[in-house]
């Protein structure tokens, strides 16, 4: 219960910002039930009104997902489910189950697949439902009043601003700076395209600046 | 939407997927507790920090022209604030549309 609860903002926040770049209600929900990752959903908002390539796109998400390998790396022993019940949980691993699972195991205790496919699940249902209605309540609240559906276009900006500072820890604050400057560069000279893709190269300076 | 989105949602999905079953599913006991690389740990913060710049400086130049810049402000203040209090980027995106829609 804890996790749908901490799910239901975000997601809310989510489906109200992806029916501003056009998305109707029933694709959010689709498209939070299939990729299912808050990250690089919220990549996508910003991705596809941008004319991003498709095949960029993807490359860019699987990357950034590759921090999901180090969650099965860590969790992998301290688990006690078989593989087809590993491979159902694997559906929901993400940054917040993975968190509320290591917790669990801070005592020697080691999860089962049916608390573990629970808890999968249960984020899932709260992301996909949480946008579901973030989506409808977004369109219901434009339909108002010009100035609600104003501020239901500030939603997109005010998520990222939120995700930002969500993400930013002192040992990345400087390849996160300069992921911000060559992103303001790129948008000031008109290559906005080159934002993203010259911003994430900035992690190739982490190295030396931890 | 597009056929081809809709390939790369699904496309996206997979590989969301098998990212976080394939450790899973290996037998093998490994570096289960070594810390990730600096660059991947660096690569999550840093899209963000491009997304966040590639959205918000259109946005500004947009709310400038406009003659908006005053709710602008006050919403980005009002969810930088509230992610800073809470750690909640939905509480923040609430908050932010909040006091753009107070102010306009």
């Amino acid at each position: 219960m804890p996790i749908a609860l901490g799910y239901l903002p975000a997601a809310f926040a989510f489906g109200a910002a992806a029916t501003g770049i056009g998305l109707g209600v029933a694709e959010v929900g689709a498209m939070s039930a299939i990729v299912f990752s808050g990250a690089n959903q919220a990549f996508l908002l910003a991705a596809i009104p941008a004319g991003m390539s498709l095949p960029l796109m993807i490359l860019l998400t699987g990357a950034a997902s590759l921090r999901h390998l180090l969650y099965g790396l860590v969790l992998r022993s301290r688990i006690a489910a078989d593989r087809t019940r590993r491979a159902v949980f694997a559906i929901g691993l993400t940054d917040e189950v993975f968190a509320t699972a290591l917790a669990a195991t801070a005592n020697g205790w080691r999860p089962g697949g049916r608390w573990l496919i629970g808890l999968a699940l249960t984020a899932w249902a709260a992301w996909t439902g949480g946008s579901l209605i973030g989506a409808a309540a977004g369109d219901a609240l434009r339909q108002t009043s010009e100035s609600a559906a104003a501020a239901m276009g500030f939603a997109l900006p005010a998520l990222f601003i939120g995700l930002m500072l969500g993400s930013v820890r002192r040992e990345v604050a400087v390849p996160v700076a300069l992921a911000a400057a060559i992103a303001a560069l790129a948008v000031l000279t008109g290559h906005d395209r080159l934002a993203i893709p010259g911003g994430a190269l900035a992690c190739l300076s982490a190295r030396w600046f931890r | 939407m597009t056929p081809g989105l809709w390939v790369a949602f699904v496309v996206i999905g997979a590989v969301t997927y098998l990212t976080r079953a394939l450790p899973l599913l290996r037998e093998r006991s490994g570096t289960a507790d070594a810390p990730p690389p600096a660059w991947l740990d660096a690569l999550g913060p840093c899209i963000l920090a491009a997304i966040a710049v590639a959205v918000l400086l259109p946005e500004a130049r947009g709310a400038w022209a406009e003659g908006s810049l005053g709710p602008f402000a006050l919403g980005s203040g009002a969810a930088a604030a509230m992610m800073l209090w809470r750690r909640d980027a939905g509480l923040a995106t609430v908050a932010g549309v909040v006091a753009y829609w107070l102010s306009v």
